[in-house]
Parts: structure tokens; sequence; C-alpha cells
């Protein structure tokens, strides 16, 4: 490995670790909901029918969940 | 940076970053992107996100599986009530109080005496005193036949000494056997219990009928 991808290697890792300390702070049905609208691709329909909620209670899990991690991101 | 007041193409975004958006609407997607700061930044999180893979362990599955239709069909999802649970609870418990306490009682319980003789002693007890004998002879009121018959012949048993105590209503052949048979009863080993006729009652008993 290169001198620059050591450090790639290591940015990326701290930027996980940074991710994962952001997931933390949020509720676990706002973890749920995240987790298959970002890392599933799962529209707000399906993930109503997987935690079994409605869409829009998914979409506002969602939106106060990106916003959390946004900001957790931002102050770090 | 300013905020970005169009929700719709925000919440497009995560479709955008999965390539699952059609193609009109990829294109407006992107071109919303091109000249809005906070969501450019915040697809460049969900990138990052979408990338770090640190979602696995947080996903309950088991609640994920109970959503399948056809597990719902094959395994239905039972859950016993709380209730069922309280009485089993109770039925446990009473059945431990029950074990325990019949342990307790089979314990505590005195211990059967088999030895016949032993027996023959406390039957023989009333035997000498020919005053206590009165209710004995009461159920034997024709002592001459059948109570001499069952001392004479039959061979010794409590049962008949006991009956035939009142040594008035015997003949000197039944007052020998009687004696003889007494005798045989002190010849019990020194281990097992005495009988309450002892020797002195019985050497009184032929002194009376001497």
């Amino acid at each position: 490995m290169s001198e620059y991808g050591a450090l790639d290697s290591l940015i990326a890792e701290e930027a996980q670790e940074r991710v994962r300390q952001s997931l933390d702070a949020l509720s676990p049905t706002q973890r749920e909901v995240f987790t298959l609208r970002v890392q599933q691709g799962l529209s707000y329909k399906e993930i109503a029918e997987v935690v079994g909620s409605t869409e829009g209670a998914a979409r506002v899990h969602y939106h106060n969940a990106i916003r959390t991690v946004k900001e957790f991101l931002r102050d770090e | 940076m300013n905020r970005c007041s169009d929700s719709d193409i925000r919440e497009l975004l995560p479709d955008l970053l999965h390539g699952t958006l059609a193609a009109d609407a990829r294109g407006r997607v992107e071109a919303h992107v091109a000249t809005c700061g906070e969501c450019r930044e915040e697809l460049d999180v969900l990138r990052t996100i979408k990338t770090a893979a640190v979602f696995a362990p947080q996903i309950d599955v088991d609640r994920v599986v109970r959503q399948i239709p056809l597990y719902r069909t094959i395994v239905p999802v039972t859950e016993r009530p709380a209730r069922t649970r309280v009485v089993s609870w109770l039925v446990a418990a009473a059945m431990a109080i029950v074990v325990i306490g019949g342990g307790s009682l089979v314990l505590m319980k005195p211990k059967v005496v088999n030895d016949p003789r032993a027996v023959v002693s406390t039957q023989l007890s009333p035997a000498p005193n020919p005053a206590e004998s009165t209710p004995v002879n009461s159920r034997v009121p024709a002592a001459g036949a059948t109570g001499r018959t069952a001392v004479v012949s039959a061979p010794p048993h409590p049962r008949a000494l006991a009956l035939a105590a009142n040594v008035d209503d015997l003949s000197d052949g039944d007052l020998r056997q009687l004696m003889n048979d007494m005798n045989r009863f002190d010849a019990l080993p020194a281990s097992e219990p005495e009988p309450v006729i002892s020797v002195d009652s019985g050497t009184s008993l032929e002194q009376d009928l001497r």
C-alpha cells in the first residue's frame, strides 16, 4: 500500500467511526428506518410495511434521522 | 449555507444514490443538486453512510421476518399470554408444596411394628388381672365349650389366651395348658420387648391354682 493509500484508508476509517457515532445518537426506530432507506434503498411504503407503521411516519422518522446525523457530523 | 426548501427533491436523494429513479426524475434531481449546496452536502453524507456499512447489527431481524406474509402462514406466531404464564407458575408452586408436604408426612410417620410378638405383649397385658377381664368374658359367654376348645386344642395364639383370661372359668387342664403357653412366652429372646405377663405373675397364678 502506498503512502497516499494508507492515508486514504485512515481517513476512511475515521469517517466510518464518525458515522457510527452519529447513528448511535438515533432512536431505534429512527435507526431502522434510516438504515432501510439509505443502506437498502427501500421506498417509504416498503419501510412502513417492514416496521409495521405508516408511510408518513416512516417519512418523518427518516427526516428526523438525517437531520440528527448531519448535525452530529457538522459539530465534529 | 442556504436551507433547501424543496423537500420533494431531498426525499429522492437516497433513490438517486441507489439509482432507482426513472430517467426524468433522475435528471430533475441531478439538476437540483448541481445548484443546491445543502442537497449536495446531504448526498455526500448519504454516500458516506452507504459505503460505511455500519448498519448491519442494528436491524431487528425477527421483526422483519414476522412481516413476511408467507412466514406467517407457515409458522403462525403465537405468543403465550401473560396470564397463562402466571397460571403455570401457580401450578408449579402448588405441585412443589404437595411434594414437600407429602415427603414431610412420610418422614414424620411413626414406624409400624411388624413383630407379632410385640403385638402379643400388648394383647396379653390385661390377661393377668381377672377383674379387668369381665368384658372379655362377656364376649365369650359359654367359656366351657368355646373358650376351652380354643385354649386346649388351638396353638398358643395370643388372642385365645386373652379370651380365656378369667381363670375361674377354666378347668385344671386348661390352666396347665395356659401356664405352658405362658412359660413358652418367657422363652422369647432378651432383645425383644418383654411381655407384660412376667414370670412372677405366672408364678403367682400357678400358686393360686395350687
